[in-house]
């Protein structure tokens, strides 16, 4: 039966994504879908130069396995955190990614125009993490809760300084600041998908290779410490990872809230705390879930809904859950 | 001798206060929330949050001893108000008016756009007047201007301005309407963002009607001024032309360099054009409206020198050249 459930949710991203494909404003039949995709594999067809190509290669596709790979790094980085921190209420933002790179994104967007958004909201989300755990480390030492007091800190810093940015430009600017941060798949495209492959590459990749450690380090700070974990160093390693793919992933998309939470929380649920499970499963399970909440978000009604409104609609009765739970059911103890 | 000089500075001071009293008159207007404001005319020391272009439009810069943040970096005020940086400015437009420096200068009359009422009614209750105004439409836009007349006591100059609008229109509609509807070309409008769109509602939708396109995304979205679509839409929709926001932070070029909008008409034809960084709350907007026609219908405006119709509105409207300020080319 648990076997059953894993092989489910690790083939399930392929499958939603392919259903994915057939849905869309444009209209176009499943069997061109089927066609234009068979004839990009194998030019054997003659479909000719048709805008239904355009809307399945260039729009779509991209658009699915975006969706696909930040849900997986959203997701992925939730469950290390949650790891490391032993909290299970902890996801991506609690360091100040998040409002760093709103920051970033507000910045650009409001007075420097001339610089690419995905750059300065990357730069702003590393620069949070980076004074986050500066200002947590003393006597050498990271400890849990200081950092995550710090993460606390930076974040309501950043968020105070998109409120100014917010508040001093011009109506149509901040519309486009208010966009940006409810996230959204709208501008996908294959440049996107391959900058989001760093992600997947430098941070994903390390965190599924190291994901054992996770569970040792699970145990606590002095029970790993017993075991031989050099708990300080893989506890960056892990945050860095986390922060690089987070950052990544927000640079494109904007901010996503609830993913990281939400999606670790369900997996675990189904297959018990092991991370040498988890992380795989979390990876693919954000996936899933990313791409079903996106393609709500663009055939539910004419209007691109940005995906954040879906994913918090879902992910605030869920934390509701989880509270009522007292994370403690959930966290598999 | 004495006494008589005395009695006559008092009649004089008495025939002052009677004339002053009888120009001065309290009017009730009614903004865009259905406030009643009482407005005593005319109003001699304004803040003008987002109409501040009307400032060398009506010439009433001695009626105005405040303006929103956003008219320092507006090319026309910089050229024609010499002391524009002496200016103070107690907000940018929307929420979150400096209440204490609007005391300090004794101002008598905000105008502003789309600031909560509760922050208006807030400002009366300390004795300071404020006024709301948002034109939707043209027709809107004008009625702003002629209330400006009313309100700075300069109805002949907001007059002088509406004609010179009305010519502007007049010669698109001139063109436009001989038109037939099958003929007419889809445009559409992007924001600030490559996907948001101008729906059926504002004044862009209503500039788009004046100017003869059809807008197909007001029909989608009839009751929002904006709308974040996807792109599989507007592929669908299929636009003739694309106008782009003048503050929004992309250009014409990252439109046709993406390969994801080559097939969308106005893409493949390079039929898209990015519109000057204005306000929409000035009697320019007209010129605008001018722009965007000519490269709708070119065929239609072959005979329309573009610039010397432009130059002579500024000049007539803001005392300046159309070249002392930033002109479509740089786009």
């Amino acid at each position: 039966m648990r076997s059953i459930k894993i092989l489910t949710i690790l083939i399930s991203p392929i499958f939603i994504g392919w259903i994915s494909l057939f849905l869309g404003a444009y209209g176009v039949t499943p069997l061109m879908v089927l066609k234009i995709l068979l004839n990009e594999m194998f030019p054997v067809f003659n479909i000719g130069d048709i805008p239904e190509k355009a809307i399945v290669v260039d729009i779509r596709l991209p658009r699915v396995l975006l969706a696909g790979i930040v849900g997986a790094c959203l997701s992925g980085s939730g469950l290390t955190l949650q790891g490391i921190f032993r909290n299970p209420l902890v996801d991506p933002f609690i360091l100040g990614i998040s409002a760093g790179a709103a920051f970033g994104c507000a910045i650009t967007i409001g007075f420097l125009s001339y610089l690419p958004i995905q750059f300065m909201a990357f730069i702003f989300g590393i620069m949070a993490v980076v004074i986050a755990y500066t200002v947590a480390r003393t006597q050498g030492e990271v400890s849990r809760l200081p950092l995550i007091l710090s993460g606390v800190i930076v974040s309501a810093f950043f968020t105070a300084l998109v409120s100014i940015v917010k508040f001093l430009v011009d109506p149509h600017k901040l519309q486009s600041i208010v966009y940006w941060l409810m996230g959204s798949f709208s501008l996908a495209d294959w440049k996107g998908v391959k900058i989001s492959l760093l992600g997947v590459t430098f941070g994903l990749l390390p965190i599924f290779l190291m994901r054992w450690r996770l569970n040792v380090m699970s145990l606590g700070e002095e029970e790993a410490k017993a075991l031989g974990i050099n708990v300080s160093r893989d506890r960056l390693l892990f945050i860095g990872f986390s922060t690089f793919s987070v950052s990544i992933a927000t640079s494109l998309c904007g901010i996503i809230g609830w993913v990281g939470l939400m999606v670790p929380h369900l997996v675990r649920m189904l297959v018990g705390p092991d991370h040498k499970v988890l992380v795989p499963l979390s990876f693919a399970g954000g996936a899933s879930f990313m791409i079903v909440a996106d393609t709500l978000s663009r055939t539910i009604t004419n209007f691109d809904i940005p995906v954040g409104i879906i994913t918090a609609l879902t992910g605030a009765p869920f934390f509701i859950y989880l509270m009522r739970q007292g994370g403690k059911e959930a966290w598999g103890k | 001798m004495y006494i008589k000089v005395k009695n006559l500075v008092k009649i004089l001071g008495l025939l002052l206060f009677l004339c002053f009293s009888i120009l001065a008159k309290t009017s009730t207007f009614i903004d865009v929330y259905g406030r009643k404001v009482n407005v005593d005319l005319p109003v001699k020391r304004a803040c003008l949050l987002v109409t501040y272009e009307l400032i060398p439009a009506l010439k009433i810069r001695d009626q105005v001893v405040a303006i929103g943040s956003w008219a320092y970096d507006d090319p026309i005020m910089k050229i024609t108000i010499p002391d524009l940086n002496q200016m103070v400015s107690p907000g940018v437009g929307g929420p979150g008016i400096n209440v204490e420096l609007l005391k300090k200068l004794d101002v008598d009359l905000v105008v502003t756009f789309r600031v909560p009422p509760e922050e208006l009614d807030f400002l009366e209750s300390k004795g300071i007047k404020a006024f709301a105004i948002y034109p939707n439409s043209l027709k809107e836009l004008v009625e702003v201007i002629r209330w400006h007349g009313v309100v700075f006591g300069k109805e002949r100059e907001a007059e002088e301005v509406i004609k010179e609008m009305g010519k502007v229109m007049k010669l698109i509609e001139g063109k436009v309407h001989k038109i037939p509807f099958s003929q007419r070309k889809k445009a559409i409008w992007l924001h600030s963002d490559l996907t948001a769109v101008a729906g059926g509602e504002g004044i862009v939708n209503d500039t788009l009607l004046k100017i003869g396109a059809i807008n197909p995304t007001a029909s989608l979205f009839p009751q929002s001024s904006v709308a974040k679509v996807s792109l599989e839409i507007l592929i669908k929709l299929n636009p003739d032309v694309i106008f782009i926001w003048g503050r929004a932070p992309f250009n014409p070029s990252d439109l046709i360099d993406n390969p994801q909008w080559d097939y969308i008409k106005a893409i493949k034809e390079k039929q898209v054009y990015k519109v000057e960084a204005l306000t929409t709350f000035s009697p320019r907007h007209v010129i605008d409206m001018l722009y965007m026609a000519i490269k709708l219908y070119p065929e239609q405006f072959k005979d329309v020198n573009f610039k010397k119709i432009a130059n002579n509105f500024y000049k007539k409207v803001f005392g300046i050249s159309y070249f002392q300020v930033k002109s479509y080319e740089k786009y």
